[in-house]
């Protein structure tokens, strides 16, 4: 795996920077500050996770068998594959390609609204199911807690729910990115916000990876 | 002044891309056919747990190209898992020595 080396990028320094280097690697260090306490955050709800799972194992399995794996798979490959569709439009940014850019970007929102899709579908039959932990919720199957399940659809909808309001976000930053470089094109001559909400992307993707195998398929 | 900027090329993003979409696959695999238990622990989620790792860890290094970031971002990376790790670790020692019981207290 070989890689490419870009330099001339030749970005607008701002006055409080020393050069653009250091104005790279500023903007980068407070990208990674704020993931790093995104991560933090999520963490928290993945340590209520681990606490209740062990607390209603039964529970959580039988629970956990009522989630969709095909659709949860689905939504995974799609996340997978707007991480690639991103990634190729940050390159394409840095290579000064807006046009392509933006083609990038605009299949990544599209993938974005196709995962938000799924959710919609999944999240629609589980309430239809009466899966839903805030209103008439029933579980019924015999010897399990209901309460149990009713905790795991709780962390359900709370984790993939924060996880889809990040993904909305996501689609509004991508979708100001695109209405920024086709009406702006000439002024845009600054890669980092593209590069930056790269990052935030993958973050979203990464915590996908997560949720996935430990929802839908241990439960 | 230049930046000289490294970023993997588009064969290293698709190998990667291939690489997760098999992992992807191999997790829905092994978790629904195979039911592998060493004494009271269920290798199934630890294979998952495992192969998400992995996942994640193509994710950092390649997609969002920490491979070659600063020292300073991979620092922050860094002490953002490691903090990750305190939160577990102390939070379930808490959790799993509630129901620890001493003689005499």
């Amino acid at each position: 795996m070989s890689e490419a080396h870009v330099s001339d990028t030749h970005l607008p320094v701002a006055h409080q920077f020393e050069d653009e280097e250091q104005q790279f690697q500023s903007y980068s260090l407070g990208m990674w500050v704020f993931l790093a306490q995104e991560l933090l955050f999520f963490g928290g709800l993945f340590t209520a996770f681990i606490v209740y799972r062990h607390m209603y194992f039964d529970a959580f399995v039988a629970a956990h068998h009522k989630l969709d794996w095909k659709l949860g798979g689905l939504n995974t490959l799609i996340l997978l594959t707007s991480s690639l569709t991103m990634a190729l439009g940050v390159r394409t940014a840095i290579l000064n390609n807006y046009k392509a850019t933006i083609g990038w970007l605009l299949a990544t929102c599209a993938l974005a609204f196709g995962f938000m899709g799924v959710k919609y579908v999944e999240y629609s039959s589980k309430i239809a199911h009466n899966l839903w932990p805030a209103g008439d919720f029933v579980f019924k199957q015999e010897g399990i807690d209901a309460g149990g399940a009713q905790i795991f659809y709780g962390l359900y909808f709370t984790m993939t729910g924060l996880h889809g309001l990040h993904v909305l976000v996501g689609i509004l930053i991508m979708g100001w990115l695109v209405f920024r470089i086709y009406f702006k094109r000439k002024e845009v001559v600054d890669y980092i916000p593209i590069e930056l909400t790269g990052l935030y992307w993958h973050f979203v993707d990464l915590v996908w990876i997560f949720l996935f195998p430990l929802l839908y398929l241990i439960g | 002044m230049m930046t000289e900027h490294k970023m993997p090329d588009i064969k290293t993003y698709v190998i990667v891309f291939l690489a997760l979409v098999g992992l992807t696959f191999f997790t829905v695999y092994s978790a629904l056919n195979w039911h592998v238990k060493l004494g009271p622990l269920d290798l199934n989620i630890i294979l998952a747990i495992a192969i998400a790792c992995t996942k994640a860890g193509l994710v950092i290094a390649y997609f969002m190209n920490l491979k070659n970031s600063s020292k300073l971002a991979k620092t922050w990376a860094g002490a953002g898992l490691f903090f990750l790790l305190i939160m577990f670790v102390f939070g379930l020692s808490d959790f799993v020595s509630r129901w620890f019981t001493v003689e005499g207290w």
